[in-house]
């Protein structure tokens, strides 16, 4: 039996050794992002008057596969008077680019842009779509990374998902229809402060 | 005389050439265990163009390693590029940076930093290209795509348009959306459909194409140049061809779209490097490498 290529023997040992050091070294970053533990599906259903149904279409589907987990929700919330909001929550380390990027690549007409405060953490980033061309099918979108101790707006140069700030994003959407994008952002701040707590208390594990 | 020609040789084992493709076998299956999670993240988003490209390398790679055999002297750089890969993975990850893009770059060095102390530097020439055709999987920037995607969208609902009224197809575009001029239906052109996939696509395969016809560098080009075209095209085809097939069938057609994509882009896909290939041969280019 010939004997092994020492070269062989190096790279081979090279190779397992940066194996099992890369184990151990994506298993301590990983703990520096502990908001990916948390599991977004335990989210409340109801809290204030709002009441929530999950949103299921084949888009949920690709979704899925897109982000690459289950980890996240994408659930319609509705109450008496008021339109419904769309409430997406993810854990950024699930690799999610911002709404305004999705919304890009998913044909939609970003046709207003207002960038949050950087020095403001009530504030959000705030766009306004268009599914059509038709302006009764807008949407007014605002969002934000809600953090354990804060919250983070959309960093201005585009950075991969895992330069975020461990985090969750939430966005929420609504249609405009015949009311002003102006009327549905105060609109969606109203629903922030109520789902805002609860979203700090999902991060919390309360 | 066979004394000065035997020292300019690089000092071979007794190895047989199976015993350099089990070898660069054992690499490989190493690389993708080290690799594993990042090779995930990738292919968890554009799975298909990632997939081939490692597919095609790890065959290359092995088969070249037949016609080689493993060298018998210390190959210190060889050991050095594949320390520099494993160190830089290392670092990123313990970083927690592990910036997916930089994958492909890290595993092409590590990969050809094995090939080199496998073989020694002469024959690791060799799995030169099948080494560096791992940086095809590398993804476009972010910042790029969010660029080009709107106005691609927009292009290619415009395009699919003016082709289906080719065919005599009433249609109404606006933005990235074309219906059909007597119907509700109508075709939004999402990011997957802008033709950008396809083109990529079809770059790495031209690319390999190119290679294994041994064309020179201008003709590569052109090569490379004409399959983009012609992955463009065969999109338009495709989005033409549905609104065809929508305005003659309706919905009956539309519960079976999901079919129809994708037993229509693997013939279309089929077809459009069957036509590189003859452009290929149009351009000179008839004879292929020996692998």
């Amino acid at each position: 039996m010939p004997h092994l290529p020492r070269n062989l023997i190096l790279v081979a040992a090279l190779l397992v050794g940066a194996i099992v050091g890369d184990h151990y070294a994506m298993a301590w970053s990983r703990s520096l992002a502990p908001l990916q533990l948390v599991s977004t599906k335990s989210f409340p259903y109801s809290f204030a008057e709002w009441k929530g149904v999950d949103y299921q279409t084949e888009i949920m589907k690709s979704a899925r596969e897109f982000f690459g987990t289950d980890n996240f929700i994408d659930r319609v919330y509705s109450a008496p008077g008021q339109y419904p909001v769309e409430l997406v929550l993810l854990p950024t380390a699930s690799g999610l680019h911002s709404p305004s990027v999705c919304a890009r690549f998913g044909g939609l007409q970003i046709i207003e842009s207002h960038p949050a405060k950087a020095s403001d953490p009530a504030d959000a980033d705030r766009i306004v779509l268009r599914t059509e061309a038709r302006s009764n099918a807008d949407y007014a979108c605002s969002y934000y990374w809600r953090t354990p101790g804060g919250v983070a707006h959309e960093a201005k140069p585009y950075l991969p998902p895992t330069h975020y700030t461990d985090s969750i994003m939430v966005s929420l959407r609504t249609p405009v229809q015949w009311s002003t994008a102006e009327q549905r952002f105060q609109a969606l701040a109203s629903f922030r402060a109520s789902v805002d707590p609860e979203v700090l208390r999902l991060i919390h594990g309360q | 005389m066979s004394t000065a020609s035997v020292s300019f040789e690089t000092d071979r084992s007794t190895a047989t050439s199976v015993h350099s493709v089990v070898s660069v076998a054992l690499v490989l299956l190493l690389e993708g265990v080290l690799f594993r999670e990042r090779l995930l993240a990738m292919t968890l988003q554009s799975s298909t163009i990632q997939s081939f490209v490692f597919a095609v390398s790890a065959v290359l790679l092995l088969a070249q390693a037949r016609r080689v055999q493993l060298a018998r002297e210390l190959q210190p750089m060889g050991i050095l590029l594949v320390s520099m890969g494993c160190a830089g993975l290392l670092l990123l990850d313990a970083l927690k940076r592990p910036w997916i893009p930089t994958t492909p770059f890290l595993l092409a060095i590590c990969t050809f930093g094995s090939m080199w102390a496998l073989f020694g530097a002469a024959e690791a020439k060799r799995e030169l290209f099948p080494s560096a055709y791992l940086l095809l999987m590398t993804p476009l920037p972010t910042l790029l795509t969010v660029t080009i995607d709107l106005p691609l969208q927009k292009m290619s609902a415009a395009l699919a348009a003016h082709a289906a009224h080719l065919f005599g197809i009433a249609t109404e575009r606006s933005g990235t959306t074309v219906g059909l001029a007597h119907s509700e239906i109508s075709l939004r052109i999402i990011g997957d459909c802008n033709g950008l996939r396809s083109a990529i696509a079809m770059i790495a395969v031209s690319i390999l194409l190119a290679w294994l016809l041994r064309a020179r560098f201008w003709k590569a080009l052109a090569i490379v140049v004409g399959a983009v075209a012609i992955a463009y095209g065969a999109n338009i085809v495709r989005l033409a061809s549905i609104l065809a097939l929508v305005s003659r069938f309706g919905d009956r057609f539309v519960g079976h779209l999901h079919t129809f994509e994708l037993w229509g882009d693997a013939v279309l896909f089929l077809a459009s490097v069957a036509l590189v290939f003859q452009f290929a041969r149009v351009l000179g280019c008839r004879t292929f490498r020996e692998i």
